[in-house]
């Protein structure tokens, strides 16, 4: 009996255990194909071609004060307040209220290791290099009886405390009417120890930052034209990346030589030393704005997956360098920037609130911010028809029999010709800009020489194609190099000088030339003194290339730091303003935009980093209507009708690079790069893409601006301070928009409804 | 400055490209398209394909294999042991082989769907139903044929038809393993060919076998990556730098062997094949190269992130495949997500011009071309086809023009050839008129002048006793050229007896033949002559007057050792005057040759080594003249000459580089010192 009792609860247990055995597998099958499923993959991307994404919805939930916030100041837009025990700024925002907050939202934060953690809440956080130049990060430490608090009527300074390196710096945090403004100057940085020496410094890295996919928003990159890094799930990533403002500095860092295989193409520069953040579309948000230390700023970005599941990004200021000083043929060392560069950094912050949070709302604020300081010219007058760019390509060294020889392919009796042709198509208002007009083409001519080659034609030819195109909306230019200079250009002794005592120079793709180096400021002033002397017909500029390289001057005795090289390329820059009719600059950044009255060249896209979820025209928003801008080289481009719908979408008008000879006649060239360029073969195609461009755009001549979203995927709505509206739909179905109906590959021009 | 000469056959993956181009062309993309162009190099071309987009939540770790097939990707997700099969259309996902695979490294698939994975972990390969469930598993064949010490552990697959499959195992040297639907081993295929260096092959030769073995064990390269095309064959790529693709027959025979314009591949990360036998190669470093279907190079983008988070770059390339659409996949394995490229309006041209060419539609072809050659006027490739689509309709004329611009010189050769004969058809009765009356001038004019020549004679006698004047010396020795070509013996006398010659006319035949030499290499017709934008005069006179200067300077040290009668002088005049017979004929060479097409390159060659012969026995017998030696002395003498002279070059040589280490040391120096104050 007590064994069959025995043997039945025996029984009962192995049926039980084989029960939940059976539950247990069972779960694990259907939690496998829940596995199967989870790998369901995200849709491509596909951010980086044309087609737009649809706004971000969803709300975005504000942070909540906590009892250790003291109230630092206030006024009726904002209100700063600071936790006294950590010194974590936080920003009230009353009309949207929505608190920002200078340290990591508290929860995730403490998932993070010990330093990471510190990162995400101090104030400030250095990057330094030790005694044997190893860089080492240290966040600011704070306490309040070290911390000398100040409060001002209208703001706080504070010294913070870097234990490892043994510093302190001394910051102040002003209230403005929008904002406020964080500073830190240089003479207040000390380190006591002598042998630790200040890198970088990271200005609030958490304001902003979001985790994961917690907060709807986005981060504003100044990317090319402008990116946005939506925050997302996090990815896995390399590391984070940082971007100089004004691209980086070749006179220090030399760049890249790819030896085995092709180059990327060119990381676009940061043309706006400005940044945003916004917590929920058309709620929150924040702009900001670096106006002391540009030449020597940049911003780290760091989508989620790079270590922490943060989205984050800051304000970078760089006060040393570590360069590579090669001693011999192949050898070299690192070395350390002595004299660190004069930054005394400052952001300005901007709250934007309601429908003036988003890119549009950046760009608008941002622009307003430029007028004030005189940083962007006056509105332009509105034209009946768009202009259209021709850059007409001259001539240019070829490789012959007995070195090299000047070819031409175009002369100005073929430009007569073609804005005869072009004007009886219906085109009439033309920007066309000689290159390589000079004797010995561009890539031979003098620097600063302005002598016609004589194959290209006389100078009476170039009076009368001047005086066909001197009407309102059109004009002649001539291209010319104030910075840039191949070998035999000019004299060595008028080059930048890098760091380790080399030439500066950039790599360069041409078939004679290997490299391009770069003419010092006293040079370039000297070459814009003589160009001042030219006839009128010669004075209407196009300029590559000064507006967008910013690089320092090592040569002993003429040494110039790049924020001195930014004021002497603006002084340059007004000389040439004032001694011109039109200034057409290419690419330019920001401190050049006040001395232009045409860009081109201008970028349609970013970098292409893989964090980066949008394209947006913020470059263009910021200078449209006061400056005309034109798209890169169409038939150098892919092309296609997206292309067309994006030159709508970005208010960017056409351009062409052309020459009357086939570009199988000049792949001997140094040029040799232009695989397309013949006038007769585009004459059709540069008709109908004016045509389709001018339909629209012509409508928001002179016009600026005020708002651009996207209600569905590949469907763009940009409204205009002249009570236009442009409706783009980029996608092979039609679509109605607010009773507009938009027809498929399409772009339609109406009146605003308010 | 800097002149680059590329030679097509030799493609190499060595560029210095910028990253600032003079002409900012808008890439729209993160990397350049380069493509062959007419200047016979490699030159940014539009784009062939944009990045547009990014799979990156499938979770994976380490994938090394992707195969694609219709709207479906295969990816053999190694880290994670299974393989994912993701359509693309429907976007949806699911798993093949989790807890049996242990590490997939190739996956592969067939029309009906059915999955065959190679699991190097297992030492196994497996075929999957299309719902992934194992229908076989592939073992180490026990059968003798295999081997007894061959390895089996399969690294890449390929479907073999009916369930069969194509195995490379990991370092197997027999070649590609060849099994059936049920398991059974059917053979090798295609072994590699192993390539020795020289120093191998003498080796070969003086060590024993057993010795051999021991230090060079010549073990062909395993393959790296196995494709089956849609035409049933099999394509294989090597791991190692230089490899080609490969393209089996049947029987295991390359059908692209002997190509010499095939494009090289270091450390290939995968193959792909298209429908249309276009071939796809991405290597570990990124870059995507589209070979066309004869092996030709048709562009090549993409390349390595160095660390940077772009788009369309790769920090480990593993993976490749096009989809019916025509996109492009290509798998990272460092980054773990796969990119996709589209290609681009002109590409997609290119493609369908090509096709329409293979069908034999030339018209069609051409229309597309010429769309195409406006987008892109510097491509090799568009210029090639039109003008083979103009040889195939029987256009030679306008073949000819296509073939001159791209610089294809063997096509133009065979248009060329086309072209003559036609012409030599409809012309031949004329021909044959003007040769006949070339003919009768001939003897006419024979006839004529036998009679004046007498007078002529006394005519051109002077007064004795009287010295000609400059000018007449010269015409005179410049008319020493004909005689020395027909009397080589009897003029080099006179010169040494101070008769004839000079060193002001030697001077000035020295500048002819130069002249002529020059014109030779230059204007001899389209197909045998040098560019001229590729030819550099002053680097071709220095060294024909090293030549020429080395040569007369040593016959005159060495003959004044060995008891030569001859001056410098004589020297200096004889040396020119025997390469008489080429400048007399060097001009007739060069008209000939214009008319001349590679079929009658023999031709050019017999003319050569005719005129190389009788310039070398004229300068023979005028050595023997002048220093009075026999023609055993001569030998010798021009035997010491010649090691004078490879002497001379090496001590000169060597001067060079001494004198330029010190100049580099000094500087270096002064560098360090004035960098370390």
């Amino acid at each position: 009996m007590i064994n069959r009792i025995k043997a039945k609860r025996w029984l009962l247990c192995a049926a039980s255990l084989l029960g939940v055995a059976a539950l247990l597998t069972g779960s694990a099958v259907l939690g496998a194909e829940d596995e199967a499923e989870e790998i369901a993959p995200l849709l491509p991307e596909a951010s980086y071609d044309y087609t737009v994404k649809k706004d971000i919805e969803g709300t975005a939930q504000s942070e909540t004060l906590l009892e250790t916030d003291r109230l630092v100041c206030e006024n009726d837009r904002l209100a700063l307040y600071v936790d006294e025990e950590e010194f974590i700024l936080k920003v009230l925002d009353k009309q949207g209220d929505y608190l920002w907050s200078s340290g990591a939202a508290e929860n995730e934060a403490q998932q993070m290791t010990g330093t990471w953690r510190r990162f995400s809440q101090a104030f400030l956080t250095m990057d330094y290099f030790n005694s044997t130049g190893a860089s080492l990060r240290s966040s600011a430490r704070y306490s309040k009886e070290t911390a000398d608090l100040e409060y001002t009527g209208d703001g706080l300074a504070a010294t913070l405390r870097f234990q490892e390196p043994d510093a302190t710096v001394r910051v102040y945090i002003t209230l403005t009417d929008e904002g406020f403004s964080v500073r830190v100057p240089d003479d207040e940085i000390v380190f006591n120890k002598e042998e630790n020496k200040l890198a970088r410094l990271y200005v609030m890295p958490f304001l902003g930052s979001v985790y994961a996919d917690s907060i709807p928003g986005y981060f504003f990159i100044p990317d090319g034209c402008g990116a946005l890094m939506r925050f997302e799930e996090p990815n896995t990533y390399n590391s984070s990346t940082l971007l100089r403002v004004y691209g980086t500095d070749y006179s220090v860092q030399a760049p890249t030589a790819y030896q085995n295989g092709l180059a990327p193409t060119p990381v676009r520069n940061l043309l706006f030393p400005v940044y945003g953040a916004v917590h929920g579309y058309n709620q929150n948000g924040f702009m900001g704005v670096i106006t002391g230390g540009e030449a020597y700023s940049g911003f780290e970005i760091s989508p989620a997956g790079v270590k922490i599941d943060f989205h984050w990004m800051s304000p970078v200021f760089i006060y040393r360098e570590q360069y590579r000083q090669s001693t011999g043929s192949s050898e070299g060392f690192s070395v350390v920037q002595q004299t660190p560069n004069t930054v005394n950094a400052e952001v300005t912050y901007t709250l934007l609130s309601g429908e003036d949070a988003s890119y549009a709302g950046m760009a608008e604020a941002y622009r307003g911010q430029l007028l004030e300081q005189g940083g962007l010219p006056e509105k332009q007058e509105a034209l009946e028809h768009i202009p259209l760019y021709v850059q007409a390509f001259m001539a240019d060294q070829a490789s012959s029999l007995f070195g090299t020889t000047t070819k031409v392919f175009t002369t100005l009796e073929d430009v007569t010709d073609w804005v005869g042709r072009l004007r009886e198509e219906g085109i009439p208002n033309l920007l066309v800009s000689l290159y390589g007009f000079e004797k010995g083409g561009y890539s031979g001519g003098d620097a600063g020489s302005y002598k016609l080659e004589r194959r290209v034609g006389s100078e009476k030819e170039l009076e009368a194609l001047y005086n066909t195109l001197n009407t309102a909306g059109s004009g002649l230019l001539l291209s010319k190099e104030f910075l840039r200079a191949y070998e035999g250009q000019y004299k060595e002794s008028g080059f930048l000088y890098a760091i380790n005592r080399v030439f500066t120079y950039t790599p360069d793709t041409g078939y004679l030339f290997d490299r391009r180096y770069y003419l010092d400021a006293p040079t370039v002033s000297r070459l814009v003194e003589s160009y001042t002397s030219l006839p009128s017909y010669k004075r209407n500029a196009a300029l590559p290339g000064i507006g967008s390289a910013l690089y320092s001057n090592f040569k002993e005795g003429q040494e110039m730091s790049r924020a001195d090289m930014l004021e002497a390329t603006q002084e340059n820059l007004k000389a040439l303003r004032e001694a011109s009719g039109i200034v057409a600059l290419e690419a330019p950044s920001q401190y050049a935009l006040a001395y232009a009255d045409v860009l081109y060249n201008v970028d349609m896209q970013h970098s292409r980093y893989i964090f980066e979820t949008d394209t947006v025209p913020f470059a263009q928003m910021v200078t449209g209507g006061h400056i005309q801008s034109f798209a890169p080289w169409q038939n150098l481009s892919a092309g296609g009708s997206s292309a067309i719908l994006q030159m709508i979408d970005y208010n960017t008008y056409p351009a062409y690079l052309l020459t009357e000879a086939a570009s199988d006649e000049f792949v001997q060239c140094h040029t040799n790069t232009v695989y397309s360029s013949r006038f007769d073969d585009y004459l059709q195609e540069i008709s109908e893409v004016y045509k389709t461009v001018d339909a629209v755009l012509s409508q928001v001549s002179g016009a600026a601006v005020v708002g651009r979203s996207c209600p569905e995927d590949g469907v763009s709505v940009i409204r205009y301070d002249n009570g236009r509206t442009i409706l783009v739909n980029y996608n092979s179905y039609e679509v109605e928009i607010d009773g507009a109906t938009v027809p498929a590959e399409q772009a339609v021009c109406i009146q605003s409804m308010e | 400055m800097k002149r680059r000469i590329l030679r097509r056959g030799l493609l190499t993956a060595l560029m210095i490209l910028s990253l600032c181009p003079a002409v900012l062309a808008d890439a729209g993309s993160t990397s350049y398209t380069v493509s062959p162009t007419i200047n016979g190099g490699m030159e940014i071309s539009p784009d062939a394909y944009l990045p547009v987009g990014v799979y990156s939540g499938l979770g994976l770790n380490h994938a090394q294999d992707l195969y694609v097939q219709g709207h479906t990707l295969y990816i053999a997700d190694s880290g994670n042991q299974r393989v994912i099969v993701l359509d693309t259309q429907e976007e949806t996902a699911f798993t093949v082989g989790e807890g049996i695979l242990s590490n997939p490294q190739g996956v592969a698939a067939d029309e009906e769907g059915r999955i065959y994975v190679a699991d190097t972990g297992n030492g196994l390969a497996y075929r999957f139903s299309p719902e992934g469930e194992v229908e076989q598993v592939f073992e180490r064949p026990t059968t003798p044929a295999f081997g007894k010490n061959t390895r089996f552990s399969p690294l890449k697959i390929a479907a073999a038809g009916a369930g069969g499959v194509y195995i490379i195992s990991e370092d197997s040297t027999t070649g590609i393993i060849h099994m059936d639907g049920t398991g059974e081993f059917l053979g090798f295929f295609a072994s590699n060919d192993v390539s020795k260096s020289l120093f191998e092959k003498l080796l070969d030769v003086v060590l024993t076998e057993e010795q051999l073995n021991q230090f060079l064990p010549s073990i062909p390269p395993s393959y790296g990556s196995i494709f089956t095309g849609a035409d049933g064959l099999v394509y294989t790529i090597n791991k190692q730098s230089g490899s080609t693709v490969q393209r089996h027959s049947l029987n295991g025979v390359d059908l692209f062997s002997g190509r010499s314009y095939l494009p090289t591949f270091d450390s290939a990360g995968d193959l792909f094949v298209t429908e249309d036998g276009r071939m796809l190669v991405v290597d570990n470093a990124g870059y995507i190269t589209v070979v066309d279907q004869d092996g030709h190079f048709l562009c090549r983008f993409g390349g390595n992130s160095n660390g940077t988070e772009r788009v369309g770059l790769f920090d480990l390339a593993t993976g490749i495949g096009e989809d019916e659409d025509g996109r492009l996949y290509v798998l990272d394995s460092q980054r773990n997500y796969i990119q996709i490229f589209e290609p681009t309006d002109v590409q997609q041209n290119i493609y369908t011009a090509l096709d329409l060419y293979s069908d034999g539609q030339y018209d069609e072809s051409r229309t597309i071309l010429e769309s195409v050659l406006k987008r892109n006027s510097t491509s090799y490739f568009v210029r090639l086809y039109m003008g083979q689509n103009y040889m195939q309709q029987g256009e030679y004329a306008q073949a000819i023009e296509e073939f001159r611009i791209a610089g294809a010189k063997d096509e133009y050769s065979e248009a060329y050839w086309e072209l003559r004969n036609l012409w030599l058809q409809d012309n031949m009765l004329y021909i044959l008129l003007v040769l006949l009356g070339l003919a009768v001038l001939a003897v006419a004019i024979k006839t004529i002048r036998h009679r004046p020549k007498k007078a002529a004679a006394t005519a051109a006698a002077l007064p004795a006793g009287q010295a000609p004047s400059p000018a007449r010396k010269l015409g005179q020795d410049l008319l020493l050229i004909k005689r020395f070509a027909m009397h080589p013996i009897d003029t080099a006398y006179e010169v040494q007896a101070g008769r004839a010659g000079s060193v002001l006319s030697a001077t000035l035949v020295y500048l002819i033949f130069f002249v002529l030499y020059v014109v030779y290499q230059l204007a001899s017709g389209f197909l045998f002559s040098q560019k001229a934008e590729d030819f550099s005069v002053l680097t071709t006179f220095l060294y024909l007057t090293a030549a020429f200067g080395l040569f007369i300077l040593g016959n005159f040290f060495i003959s004044s050792i060995q008891d030569g009668k001859g001056s410098l002088r004589s020297i200096y005049i004889v040396t020119i005057y025997s390469f008489s017979p080429a400048i007399m004929l060097l001009p007739f060479l060069t008209l000939v040759l214009n008319a001349l097409t590679y079929n009658e390159q023999f031709i050019q060659q017999m003319a050569l080594l005719f005129i190389i012969a009788w310039v070398v026995s004229a300068l023979m017998a005028s050595l023997i003249q002048i220093h009075d030696y026999s023609f055993g002395k001569l030998i010798k003498n021009l035997l010491l000459t010649a090691f004078f002279m490879l002497v001379a070059i090496l001590v000169l040589s060597l001067a060079y580089l001494l004198v330029k280490q010190i100049f580099t040391f000094i500087g270096d120096i002064i560098t360090e010192v004035s960098l370390r104050d």
